[in-house]
């Protein structure tokens, strides 16, 4: 559940891309009794016998394509002679990092008088880490990013009767970004195409100081059962008292200015950090139900579904302050920036076979769909999505009465997303300053919202692989 | 209960719908601005005038953070009118620069108060309505007020200034909070019964004339207990307007600063203020220089005249550390020297209009606040030329002006001088100037 919040913040630097497997990659749900319902659903947390402490991790590797449709030099729009190379991003996410990194889990709680459970638990269940070439066609999108959320959570479920529990999970959500990207500083000269001009590209670095103050937000949920049939349902707010909004204060920042690309507007004060940079942005809420039938005392079918209401994430503002030399509105480089995402609301949806065949085994296969949350004309390289598809597989060992360890797979596949209009229209930034940046005109709006950067047209494709490793101990 | 529950919900809606909450459009890039003269006869660096979409017309609007509420008359103007009638309107604001007057930034379901404007500057520059601090200190706005009349003047609207004091004052800029007053229950006909306005002008702690200063200059010495004594200048509390040119002081204030004559003379132009309907007499002098001071009204503060004393002595003390010099006993607290405020001096012999204590202007300014500390009159733009500042209004828990001078420009001329920080607060050295300070402390 709290992966709802934190999958929103991950939109901000790149696309809709969660952990949809904190806690584990085979067996975690919103009907699973141990402490991973911290996550998923707390008052699955009820089911919780005597103490229980969990540690684990993953790794997570994903390969983005990006083959950008060729455009007319004159206008930067689709369908001229100059082409570009392919782009391959890469990203490789694994815990063992600080600011805390992706796919660690760690937590402890315990059933008290049989009628309450208690947990806390911290773990980034959203993180991104992808990274272009650094003259990658893609670059007026993304040249790199590295978002990490860490979540620390209490939970607590009580047991209304015997087959009725809720539960209620409080949260902090702590956020560490670094955000790379080129920006045309000439609208209407022919670099805003996107054959990229040296002499008006200006190349920001925006990070933050690592992590944040926290935000707040809160977890809850209802687990029922009956017989053969256990059902979850689950709701994670966005940022509590902020609308929703996060706003991430860039501290180590850097903007290298057209021409030479190299030297940094600090470079008048010593080179220090001198850029300070402010981005902010919506999260989403988000749904969780699921689904658990044990068939038989040796199998269980599963199945969850997410509702991540991306819808209300539109657009990222950035806005940098230099040194004093150069004034407050930085007159060199545009000072505010608005970084169009538009995305949509996702569903996303699994099935899954949990069968134990032996007292100390039990092993799990797990297809997950989910849908994209980015429309196909607002993709680009910093928000890669489409319909995906994952299959998994995962398998847990019982060593002696108090140790459980689990293992698993999961790939995951985007099928291809070609971007034939795109909604990055480059005619609109020289349109709107022929018109005096009149509000009124389209093309102004267009530069408003962030859409008056070169186009994205192209084709992508994405590839995930990530191995996940995770131990338990009941004492 | 469904039918309830459904009648319940569309209520919500309904009225959520209903809310009237003012809608902002605008894009955080410069919109060009015009200025008025700034007296009569003087030069085009007055107050700040865009233009407004009044039907098919485009009038010239004056951009006054001092004036506590925003107006636009529905109708002719003069009018008659026993009282304001105040009404949710919206303000197009066009650029004033552009020939073809592009819309630049919207403000919908404001409140309007049916007011005719007037004149800003002189007679002929006639204004149709007021954009005032109510709108602005929603927002971090920035102006840019060059010297040269070739330049055009800019505004920039942000939703907020990210940076931290701290972290701006080690880029150079002089951050210098401030509180809100001009808040008022307003007396009018209003069409729904809108509330009075919310305080939103800015004041600002000052010293006037305080002396010239130069680094390498002679030592300034003193003993404990004469932080006051020691200032020189007289200390200010200054309203902050863009819709005025001049500086402008209560002949009280200017008594106090050494001034001669407060009365107009014969034939001086009048003064022209958005914030009153009618021309007010004025004698029309210079001041050497001014200095605004970050600081509060505490009981411990010195004033600004104190602090603006005691932070150029210990530039000077960092300056002349290789020469031995030491912090001034009164400078210093447990043996190191105490932080100097931030300041932004401004000079030479800027342009100031003298009106009456009993004028319209002062009583405007201080209507709010009667019994308190007494606003002095006004900065206005013209004294504001060739200094980019920010008026950061929604940073908490104060709001903040940040200010820095243009490039190259002389220090007699314009000095941001950021907050001084001793090692007191928690840095092993002063940082301030860009010198690194191990002065020691004078004996007593």
């Amino acid at each position: 559940m709290t992966a709802a919040l934190l999958m929103g913040a991950m939109p901000a630097f790149a696309g809709p891309l969660d952990d949809p497997h904190v806690g584990s990659l085979g067996f975690s749900g919103p009907t699973t009794g141990d402490l991973t319902a911290v996550y998923w659903n707390p008052a699955a947390l009820g089911m919780l016998q005597g103490n229980q402490f969990m540690f684990g991790a993953s790794l997570r590797a994903t390969h983005v394509t990006v083959d950008r449709a060729s455009i007319d030099p004159t206008t930067g729009l689709p369908g001229g002679t100059s082409g570009f190379p392919s782009a391959s991003g890469h990203g490789l996410e694994q815990p063992i990092a600080w600011p805390p990194g992706p796919g660690g889990f760690f937590g402890v709680g315990a059933g008290v008088a049989r009628r309450f459970a208690l947990a806390i638990a911290t773990y980034t269940p959203f993180s991104q880490k992808l990274s272009f070439d650094l003259a990658t066609p893609t670059h007026y999108h993304l040249v790199s990013v590295d978002s990490r959320q860490l979540a620390l959570v209490s939970g607590l479920a009580i047991e209304l009767t015997d087959s009725l529990q809720v539960g209620v999970a409080p949260g902090l959500l702590f956020s560490y970004g670094r955000l790379v990207f080129d920006e045309d500083t000439a609208p209407g000269n022919p670099s805003a195409t996107g054959v990229g001009s040296p002499e008006a590209t200006a190349r920001y670095d925006l990070a933050t100081a690592g992590t944040q103050a926290p935000s707040y937000f809160v977890v809850a949920g209802i687990h029922f059962r009956r017989a053969a049939w256990e059902v979850g349902l689950a709701y994670a707010s966005a940022p509590l008292g902020s609308d929703g909004t996060v706003k991430l204060a860039m501290e180590h920042s850097q903007v290298m200015l057209p021409a030479t690309a190299t030297t940094d507007l600090c470079s008048s004060v010593g080179n220090r950090p001198c850029v300070f940079g402010e981005m902010s942005y919506h999260l989403p809420d988000l749904f969780t139900a699921g689904v658990t039938w044990h068939a038989t005392s040796h199998l269980d079918a599963v199945g969850i579904v997410r509702w991540v209401r991306y819808g209300s994430y539109d657009q990222i503002k950035i806005r940098i302050v230099g040194p004093s030399g150069d004034g407050l509105l930085v007159s060199s480089v545009p000072s505010q920036l608005v970084l169009y995402r538009g995305f949509q609301d996702s569903w996303d949806t699994r099935a899954r076979l949990v069968h134990a065949p032996l007292g100390w085994l039990r092993w799990s296969g797990t297809l997950r769909m989910e849908t994209s949350a980015v429309p196909v004309a607002n993709v680009n390289a910093a928000a890669v999505d489409g319909l995906k598809l994952e299959p998994g597989l995962a398998i847990e060992f019982k060593l002696g009465r108090h140790l459980r360890i689990e293992t698993g797979y999961a790939l995951t596949w985007m099928f291809p997303v070609t971007v034939g209009t795109s909604v990055f229209d480059p005619a609109a930034a020289a349109a709107c300053v022929q018109a005096g940046y009149d509000l009124s005109v389209p093309a102004c709006q267009t530069q408003r919202a962030g859409r008056a950067r070169p186009t994205a047209a192209g084709s992508y494709k994405m590839l995930r692989h990530t191995v996940g490793l995770m131990t338990a101990v009941n004492f | 209960m469904r039918a309830r529950s459904f009648t319940a919900l569309s209520l919500f809606l309904a009225l959520a719908g209903c809310s009237g909450a003012p809608m902002f459009e605008y894009d955080s890039l410069p919109i060009g601005m015009q200025r008025a003269p700034s007296e009569p006869g003087g030069p085009a660096l007055g107050a700040i005038l865009a233009r407004v979409a009044v039907g098919s017309d485009t009038p010239l609007l004056v951009v006054d953070t001092g004036s506590p509420l925003s107006s636009l008359p529905r109708g002719t103007c003069p009018a008659p009118a026993a009282e304001p009638v105040a009404y949710a309107g919206n303000i197009q604001l066009l650029s004033a620069w552009d020939t073809r007057a592009p819309l630049r930034a919207s403000f919908r379901g404001v409140t309007l108060f049916d007011l005719c404007a007037g004149a800003v500057g002189d007679a002929t520059t006639q204004v149709a309505g007021v954009l005032g601090g109510d709108i602005l200190h929603n927002f971090s706005l920035a102006f840019a007020l060059p010297r040269a009349l070739a330049l055009p003047a800019t505004m920039t609207i942000y939703s907020d200034l990210p940076a931290s004091d701290s972290d701006l004052a080690a880029n150079g800029y002089a951050v210098l909070r401030f509180n809100l007053r001009g808040s008022t229950a307003v007396s009018t006909a209003s069409e729904g019964g809108l509330p009075g306005v919310p305080s939103s002008r800015v004041v600002m702690r000052a010293c006037g004339n305080p002396p010239a200063f130069v680094p390498d200059g002679p030592v300034q010495t003193c003993r404990t207990g004469e932080v006051e004594m020691q200032a020189a200048g007289s200390n200010l509390l200054l309203a902050l307007s863009t819709g005025h040119g001049p500086l402008v002081l209560r002949a009280s204030a200017w008594q106090r600063l050494g001034g001669d004559t407060s009365a107009p003379l014969a034939g001086e132009p009048a003064l022209y203020s958005p914030l009153v309907a009618e021309p007010i007499p004025a004698h029309w002098v210079t001041l050497s220089r001014l200095a605004l001071v970050d600081g509060d009204s505490g009981d411990l503060w010195p004033g600004a005249c104190a602090e603006l004393a005691r932070a150029r002595r210990i530039e000077w003390t960092l300056v002349n550390q290789d020469s031995a010099a030491c912090f001034q006993p009164c400078d210093v607290s447990g043996g190191v020297a105490l932080p100097a405020a931030a300041y932004l001096d401004i000079g030479s012999e800027l342009p100031a209009a003298i009106v009456s204590d009993t004028s319209d202007l002062i009583a405007n300014l201080n209507g709010d606040f009667p019994s308190g500390a007494q606003v002095d009159g006004v900065i206005g733009t013209e004294t504001l030329a060739g200094i980019p500042f920010e008026i950061d209004y929604v940073s908490q828990p104060q709001g903040r002006l940040v200010a820095s001078c243009d490039p190259g420009a002389d220090r007699q001329t314009c000095w941001a001088a950021p907050r001084c920080v001793g090692p007191t607060d928690g840095g092993p050295t002063h940082t301030c100037y860009g010198l690194h300070g191990h002065a020691p402390a004078c004996p007593q």
